[in-house]
């Protein structure tokens, strides 16, 4: 194909790839080293409410000819980064209390909120990948061994957790995990009493369990496929050879299955990540957060779009950093492949 | 293989049940205290029968208008899913016939998008739609969903695309068509069953999508995933079933979607993995 | 042909008549304003706001059309609409007392000085109603409200025990009732979830004690000394008596609770009381009673604040301004509070006051003070909702706490301007 055709072609999905999410990252960075902030001052105001009228010294914004609130924006460098980071002891006002530094120093959750999301994210990755390749794996090869008319309803009916929406399936478990849902008093029954959303360690194991939950059927399903094409000779001569079942699996099947595993590996890697819904959900960001999550709650809660777009360059960062091993790797396949 | 020892069988078919249970329990149940009151549905102990009722479905549909919700959320999907396959054809059939490097780069950097946390982008979003005054309609929410997933859509077109034979297009070409000419008459025919499978995925992507889409819609544009944003600190009666019908209707469509598409869904995902 | 035309003509003469014979028999609501679009609005869980909700819906007739949107979550969403540099999302919300010295401190609120005039007659606004900021009407309120004492009069009278006036008193309450009342195992309830509940404890209890939350004249912060760590202290005897899940509970879980019969006690909001004698959703119709919240030291006075709710607009509005107005004024007309007299305390002078006014009116005969309105106390509180839970759950001394917290809002105030 002639590269003029080639560009003709790609153009329209080039055109909103870069109109819509290259260029804002690229503001995303800009504004991530700014501020802008109300000027404020001194005012002596009668206020009137229900109950009474009082002559109150407050504190209002200074609004322009049209009436809106004036903003003075400037650049302001790192400082957002470091705050968002917990890095900024030194900043702390002279007004405050002499013992400000050393508190923030022993790691309170204000200030380290991206540090703290940061971990939570890479303990939810790194503790569900795991788990779903073994339950995927072991659920291929029980699959496998199944009778053919069982196979189509149970693939369709385990797909379930995977298409279903991710914001529906988390209030599901919220809705089953509440205080007077299902789960408690089934525990209750045998003693255990657990108030799942209210301190960080079951809620944090909620959204692992979730996770696993809604990625296993993709583990599954793939890893299911590659069954179906592991060397049908290779089993043969192993079984000759007087393999026994896990000897095949060891040294036929799995390494047949590595490119799929990796596969798997680099998308769950990606969407593990961006896990929004369930600490959403389940939490909402009160003491277990996720980077995702805490971008969103810097913009919306604290409607400071310079903030989260630190706390957002600060995420980007972390994904590329994640993701150089596998990229580099499927970089290098991809190019004797192509 | 040889014969299985019972032991393993039961071990087996008990473990496949087990997660049978476990994959569809929370859908279930959920399911199952839609129909109820709230003191029927949450109430410690557990009721396992009580009264059916329809009245919360009735409240959300007709009281709360879910019904516009739903037509959003329609709305919303099926222009995703037309405008992504559309572009995303034009752009996978040239990186399946394209040699060149470009090409490759380009797959490496929609590669690299797929990955962005969709959280990362809104604060450029909401300073540009807001300056734009474009914040809350359809076609801003439309051609954002477009985007997201344009990387996953060419990817996975692209996979399929390979698998049609350049001799087609090229015997096409020889006779004096276009590129674009050869495309439409040789390639459209024949690249249905990787397109739907492509769609369906888009659709996926585009239903399901809450992140973006509570945060770029209000009021009546609300699609049904935004609209139940609601009912996540919901604690009492009102608000809380409501969010529980709610759930189940937006369920119900993907469940209908599973059942008849279970083959390209699978499709889908091993394609995906055994060519990407 | 005369004879045609003039039955028509008389007959619509004739229901013209009888319609205007027959004032609000089904005249539905809004009959006389014309317009057209569609209104948005945002507001809270409160029952009230329900109520305000099914009159304003009713305004949808032909091609005007009126949403409300309720939500947990009116505040933040408010916050954003108004103070969006494009036009706001909502054309009107019902705010509280907090978010209003907020929004007016932006100037993000429009005036409503001349509407008020054009339309006081109409829809009979009062002057209780209009909020003020200098001259200009920025708000128009309809309900006060406040945390007040909510406690089980029939166990309290089977067991002898007084209505509590100081938290020392209610503790001691609460210890009776644990002890000698099997169906109760945690007697207090309290909004102490994390976020804006637990702040506003916070802040009653401190207030309560004597404390000022920032040094005079300035936004400095002054929360964090003694009588800090005292109220702190004071919360944290409550734990043994409430559910272990105690940091979750909001407004709706305390009122489940009580509803359940799952609880004896409490300080709660004053708008949520009329749902205790709902028969659809609560088991003890008829037993809650209502008194000032107590006082947290003797000889204090009531430890909460006096809230106002009402409606107001903003000014990056898109929609005709007049138009909105006559809607919101329409909902909150007299038929309305008439209609829904026992949902809340109403500010129009036609409420009758209910059992469950009561405690916003002793609380307020007790000395309560109005919640502040300087417009930096919403980043305190919001900076203290997150840290008196950890001093709480004893990640953090209480003083630990609030020095991070005093911290954290010193930076969150110099970044919006209040402190230079």
């Amino acid at each position: 194909m002639k590269t003029k055709s080639f560009l003709q072609f790609v153009g329209p999905s080039v055109a909103m790839m870069l109109l819509l999410l290259a260029a804002p990252l690229l503001l995303t960075f800009y504004l991530s080293v700014r501020n802008c902030a109300m000027e404020m001052e001194m005012v002596k105001i009668e206020e009137s409410t229900p109950f009474g009228k009082k002559e109150t010294l407050t504190q209002r914004a200074k609004l322009d000819a049209a009436g809106k609130a004036i903003q003075s924006c400037s650049f302001v460098g790192l400082d957002y980064y470091r705050k968002v980071l917990g890095l900024d002891a030194e900043a702390a006002q002279p007004g405050g209390p002499p013992e400000a530094a050393g508190t923030i120093a022993k790691g309170d959750k204000a200030d380290n909120e991206f540090l703290g999301a940061l971990r939570f994210t890479m303990i939810y990755t790194f503790v569900t990948l795991p788990f779903v390749l073994g339950i995927g794996f072991l659920l291929a090869l029980g699959v496998n061994g199944v009778s053919q008319n069982l196979k189509g309803a149970f693939i369709s009916a385990s797909l379930l957790p995977f298409i279903i929406t991710p914001v529906v399936a988390a209030l599901s478990i919220k809705w089953l995990f509440r205080d007077d849902g299902l789960v408690p008093y089934l525990l209750s029954q045998v003693g255990v009493q657990v108030f799942w959303m209210a301190q960080a360690w079951s809620a944090r194991l909620l959204i692992i369990l979730y996770g696993i939950w809604h990625v296993v059927p993709f583990a599954f399903i793939v890893l299911y496929a590659g069954l179906q094409s592991v060397p049908q000779d290779a089993l043969e001569a192993a079984t000759i050879d007087g393999a026994s079942r896990w000897q095949k699996l060891r040294y036929v099947t799995l390494p047949h299955l590595m490119p799929l595993i990796v596969f798997i590996t680099l998308i769950h890697l990606m969407d593990a990540y961006r896990v929004f819904e369930p600490v959403m959900v389940l939490t909402q960001g009160a003491f277990t957060t996720s980077v995702q999550y805490l971008t969103y709650h810097i913009l919306l809660q604290e409607s400071n779009p310079y903030k989260a777009s630190a706390a957002a360059v600060l995420t980007l960062i972390g994904i590329v950093v994640l993701l150089i091993p596998l990229l580099v790797k499927t970089y290098r396949e991809q190019k004797r492949g192509v | 293989m040889g014969k299985r020892p019972l032991s393993l069988s039961i071990l087996l078919y008990g473990g496949l049940v087990f997660w049978l249970v476990i994959a569809s329990l929370p859908v279930v149940w959920t399911a199952i205290i839609s129909f109820r009151q709230y003191l029927d549905a949450f109430s410690s102990p557990v009721k396992w029968v009580a009264p059916f009722t329809m009245e919360n479905y009735t409240r959300l549909w007709i009281e709360k208008e879910f019904y516009r919700n739903f037509l959003n959320t329609a709305l919303v999907t099926v222009f995703t899913v037309t405008i992504s396959l559309t572009v995303g054809c034009l752009a996978a059939y040239a990186l399946s016939r394209y040699r060149g490097s470009l090409g490759f780069w380009l797959l490496m950097v929609a590669l690299m998008f797929r990955a962005i946390p969709h959280s990362s982008l809104l604060p450029s979003f909401f300073t540009l739609f807001d300056a734009l005054g474009i914040r809350n309609t359809y076609f801003t929410l439309i051609f954002v969903l477009v985007a997201i997933n344009q990387p996953f859509t060419i990817w996975m077109l692209r996979s399929f695309f390979i698998n049609i034979p350049n001799e087609l297009d090229e015997a096409a070409l020889v006779d004096g068509c276009t590129r674009f000419q050869a495309f439409r008459r040789v390639i459209i025919p024949v690249m249905w069953p990787g397109v739907i499978t492509t769609g369906l995925f888009s659709f996926l992507l585009a239903y399901n999508d809450f992140l973006l889409s509570s945060a770029l819609t209000s009021g009546d544009k609300m699609t049904m995933t935004a609209a139940i944003a609601n009912s996540i600190s919901a604690e009492s009666e009102t608000l809380l079933m409501q969010g529980v019908a709610g759930a189940v209707s937006i369920t119900i469509p993907l469940i209908i979607l599973v059942v008849i598409f279970q083959k390209q869904i699978v499709g889908g995902l091993t394609q995906g993995a055994v060519k990407g | 042909m005369t004879v045609k035309f003039n039955f028509p003509r008389r007959s619509l003469l004739a229901c013209a008549a009888v319609a205007a014979l027959l004032p609000g028999l089904a005249a539905a609501k809004c009959a006389d304003i014309p317009g057209k679009g569609e209104i948005n609005i945002v507001g809270s869980s409160m029952p009230s706001v329900q109520h305000l909700a099914k009159e304003m819906e009713s305004c949808s007739k032909g091609t005007l059309k009126v949403t409300i949107k309720i939500t947990p979550e009116a505040r933040v969403e408010t916050e954003r609409a108004f103070g969006s540099d494009g036009k706001s999302a909502f054309d009107a919300a019902v705010i509280s007392g907090g978010v209003y010295s907020n929004l007016a401190s932006r100037g993000q609120l429009q005036s409503l000085t001349d509407l008020v005039a054009k339309y006081k007659v109409k829809y009979k606004i009062e002057d209780n109603m209009l909020v003020k900021s200098g001259n200009d009407v920025l708000a128009i309120a309809y309900q006060q409200n406040a945390q007040n004492l909510y406690y089980r009069k029939d166990l309290f009278d089977k067991h002898g025990i007084k209505v509590p006036t100081t938290y020392a008193e209610m503790l001691q309450a609460a210890a009776v009732i644990k002890a000698k009342e099997p169906s109760i195992e945690f007697p207090i309830a309290q909004t102490f979830s994390k976020g804006f509940d637990i702040s506003t404890e916070f802040v009653n209890i401190y207030v309560g004690l004597g404390g000022k939350l920032f040094k005079p004249g300035t936004a400095q912060p002054a929360f964090n000394d003694e009588i800090g760590v005292r109220t702190i202290e004071l919360m944290k005897s409550m734990v043994p008596f409430m559910t272990p899940n105690y940091l979750a509970s909001n407004s709706d879980d305390v009122m489940n609770q009580f509803m359940q019969g799952k609880a004896a006690m409490g300080v709660l909001w004053a708008s949520r009381a009329a749902r205790m004698d709902d028969p659809a959703a609560s088991k003890i119709v008829g037993k809650m009673e209502f008194a000032a919240a107590p006082a947290a030291m003797v000889g204090g006075k009531s430890a909460t604040h006096l809230w106002w709710d009402g409606v107001a607009m903003p000014k990056n509005l898109a929609n005709d301004r007049d138009l909105v107005f006559q809607v919101l004024m329409d909902a909150l007309d007299e038929e309305t509070t008439k209609a829904g007299n026992d949902s809340t305390i109403w500010i129009r002078s036609i409420y009758k006051p209910t059992r469950f006014g009561t405690g916003v009116i002793l609380s307020m005969k007790a000395g309560a003070p109005i919640w502040p309105t300087e417009p930096y106390v919403g980043l305190a509180t919001g900076e203290l909702g997150k840290l008196v839970p950890e001093a709480m759950g004893g990640t953090m001394t209480p003083k630990q706490a609030l020095d991070a917290a005093a911290v954290a809002y010193t930076r969150a105030a110099t970044e919006k301007g209040f402190i230079k």
